[in-house]
């Protein structure tokens, strides 16, 4: 069975191949005869419109001939309303100008009396102003004249107290410094002198000794001797 | 005995090396005599001093109490603490046998003394007793009066 049906298929493709091709040349000389009939169309309805567009365009002028005759009748009765309507307006212009003027010129008059009110006072303020910015600065003057004074006297005061610590202390110092080495000196003197003396004794000892020795005899010596033994029983050095 | 032994020794004896030598020489002397041995070589000194002595000394020593006598004598030699007297000139015997004699008379007893010689002294002289020393010496007095001596000198530079 589906044997005979695969057997049928090209049949069947080639059956639908074939109405599909009857189909479309249908349709082609459907198309065909449709684009000619519009084409006719077309033209006759061109040819219409061509022939409504002149009737169109004469209507036109006719009307417009028939405006202008209207417009150049309208015209003339206007011009005569319109002078009457002139005359009114400006009038009334004249009546609104003038009364624009007579307003404008209270609300000038109010204005400048404002203003020259507030000129006044904005010129009262600015002399109060003055008066207080001059009252201020000759404050502000005299407090920082007050300020370097009162700077310029601590200054002073203190470079003096400064100059005289500085001076003291100079003083002082030197005075120590001349303390120092006048002690130094003395020391040294002294020393020297202790030295000098020393010296002198010691000579004078070594001279004594050269010249006793050979001056002195042994009974001399021997005196001596024998007053320092009674020397030493008187403070009973020996018991 | 011994203290008259020893009594006899010290008559005229005034140094501690005076006495220490005496008693040295009897003794070398008194071994010769009683031991018969040779006798020791003596100089005029000590054989002046050996004569001055009397036979009645030399009596007293025989050859049993020689070393004791010695002995003993050494010993109180050794207790001995002597006076030192130091001096600016040199001496001798004579010098010593003055001062000893001085010394004996002032303090009325016997001090032995050692001499020692220091010329730095000047003149006079200086003691030492007992471990104690004091110059009476004219260095002393110089010393003393530098300041005195030193202004009368500066006295005379001005």
């Amino acid at each position: 069975m589906p044997d005979l049906f695969y057997n049928f298929i090209p049949l069947i493709f080639g059956v639908l191949s074939l109405i599909i091709l009857i189909l479309y040349l249908k349709e082609y000389n459907l198309r065909k005869r449709s684009q000619n009939l519009s084409d006719q169309l077309l033209e006759q309805t061109q040819q219409k419109g061509y022939q409504i567009l002149h009737q169109a365009v004469k209507q036109a002028q006719d009307i417009l001939s028939t405006a202008e005759l209207e417009g150049i009748k309208i015209v003339a009765g206007s011009k005569i309303s319109a002078g009457k309507l002139d005359q009114q307006y400006e009038k009334k212009i004249t009546q609104s100008i003038q009364t624009s003027q007579d307003a404008l010129s209270q609300e000038t008059q109010s204005a400048r009396q404002t203003l020259q009110a507030q000129e006044a006072e904005f010129s009262k303020f600015l002399d109060d102003l003055k008066k207080r910015a001059s009252q201020m600065d000759s404050q502000t003057q005299q407090t920082a004249q007050q300020r370097i004074n009162q700077l310029f006297e601590q200054f002073e005061g203190r470079l003096s107290n400064f100059l005289v610590k500085t001076e003291s202390q100079t003083t002082q110092s030197i005075e120590l410094e001349l303390k120092s080495a006048r002690q130094l000196i003395d020391t040294y003197k002294n020393q020297q002198l202790a030295l000098i003396d020393e010296n002198i004794i010691a000579m004078m000892e070594q001279t004594l000794s050269i010249v006793l020795a050979k001056k002195l005899s042994l009974k001399d010596q021997l005196d001596l001797v024998y007053e320092a033994l009674e020397k030493a029983k008187v403070e009973k050095f020996i018991t | 005995m011994n203290d008259q032994i020893f009594k006899i020794i010290l008559t005229n004896t005034y140094t501690l090396a005076q006495l220490k030598k005496r008693v040295r020489v009897l003794k070398d002397y008194l071994i010769s005599q009683l031991f018969n041995e040779s006798r020791p070589s003596l100089n005029e000194k000590d054989l002046a001093y050996l004569r001055s002595l009397e036979p009645s000394f030399y009596q007293q020593f025989n050859k049993d109490n020689l070393y004791p006598i010695f002995a003993d004598l050494e010993k109180r030699i050794s207790q001995f603490i002597p006076l030192y007297l130091y001096l600016p000139f040199e001496t001798d015997d004579q010098v010593t046998s003055q001062i000893g004699l001085f010394i004996q008379k002032t303090y009325g007893k016997l001090i032995l003394f050692d001499v020692k010689y220091d010329p730095a002294l000047i003149a006079g002289c200086s003691i030492s007793w007992q471990g104690i020393y004091r110059d009476y010496s004219l260095r002393k007095k110089i010393e003393d009066r530098k300041q005195e001596i030193l202004s009368i000198l500066k006295g005379f530079l001005k």
